[in-house]
């Protein structure tokens, strides 16, 4: 990418802000933008095999469909330690976030990812979800 | 189970001792940070007040104890909506994590600010809190 190109885009994501930033409300917060919390309890023995899914297919199939990562963690404490992905998603709004995982649950990749990497039982027990919004003092991410 | 109980269940891995942080499998180069997850449920009537002594004092005071706010958000939908502060805080090291937290609970502005703040009843109901190391496939947060 040449100098130009850089600058092309730049003015252009400047003008792009400077129509979203009418709507924006807080310093932190991109107007419609939502954050996902999501809480992944791993049935007994599949964290690795989780964690596996998530690092050579999930999050590039993430990236694939606007779904951005803030990021990844497992915790450090019982009783979540050993059983528990925790991670955060942002997506453009909240309705992008509905069409992002419809899209999501039918990519080609993922469908065939899934289904081979539950061969030997299901991975994760239960997925808590939770939509977020950056409060006004928050940094930005 | 509502999605209150679930999240309070998160947050049922209590930090128990300071040098677990110790065995914790850190990601990239920098093994020692860890990373606190935060959820505040807030008595009825009192989130406005709780975002206004985060925004005005609380968050200043964790960045002079050397903890990094990542993100302070609040929950989209019910039951958490309208009574939830969900936030994140980076700490050196597990070890650092607690050295901070004893300072800021003697810290003279936050005593005075917590005083004054909750002149008419405390703000929080309960606190859920979880330590976390990243994964080595997360991007850096």
């Amino acid at each position: 990418m040449t100098r130009r190109e850089v600058l092309q885009g730049m003015s252009a994501a400047m003008m792009l802000s400077t129509a979203s930033g009418l709507e924006a409300q807080a310093s932190g917060a991109k107007a419609d933008v939502v954050y996902e919390l999501r809480v992944y309890h791993a049935n007994e023995g599949k964290l690795d095999a989780l964690l596996a899914r998530f690092r050579d297919h999930t999050v590039e199939i993430f990236k694939r469909h606007g779904m951005k990562s803030v990021a990844y963690w497992t915790p450090t404490d019982e009783p979540l330690k050993g059983r528990t992905l925790i991670y955060i998603l942002e997506h453009p709004s909240r309705a992008a976030a509905t069409a992002n995982w419809r899209a999501f649950h039918d990519d080609p990749e993922w469908v065939k990812v899934s289904t081979a990497s539950e061969v030997n039982g299901k991975l994760v027990e239960k997925v808590d979800s939770t939509y977020m919004t950056l409060t006004d003092f928050s940094p930005a991410i | 189970m509502n999605r209150r109980n679930v999240l309070q269940g998160i947050g049922a891995a209590m930090m128990l001792s300071a040098t677990s942080g110790l065995t914790a499998q850190g990601a990239g180069d920098d093994t020692g940070v860890v990373y606190e997850l935060r959820i505040y449920h807030t008595f009825e009537g009192k989130l406005e007040p709780l975002l206004k002594r985060f925004r005005e004092q609380e968050t200043k005071i964790f960045e002079r104890l050397g903890m990094h706010g990542v993100g302070y958000w609040t929950p989209d939908d019910e039951p958490l909506k309208g009574r939830t502060l969900v936030y994140m805080l980076r700490h050196k090291s597990r070890a650092a994590a607690k050295e901070s937290w004893a300072k800021f609970s003697k810290d003279p502005e936050w005593v005075k600010l917590k005083a004054e703040s909750e002149a008419n009843g405390a703000l929080v109901e309960k606190h859920d809190i979880t330590f976390m190391t990243l994964t080595d496939f997360s991007p850096k947060v």
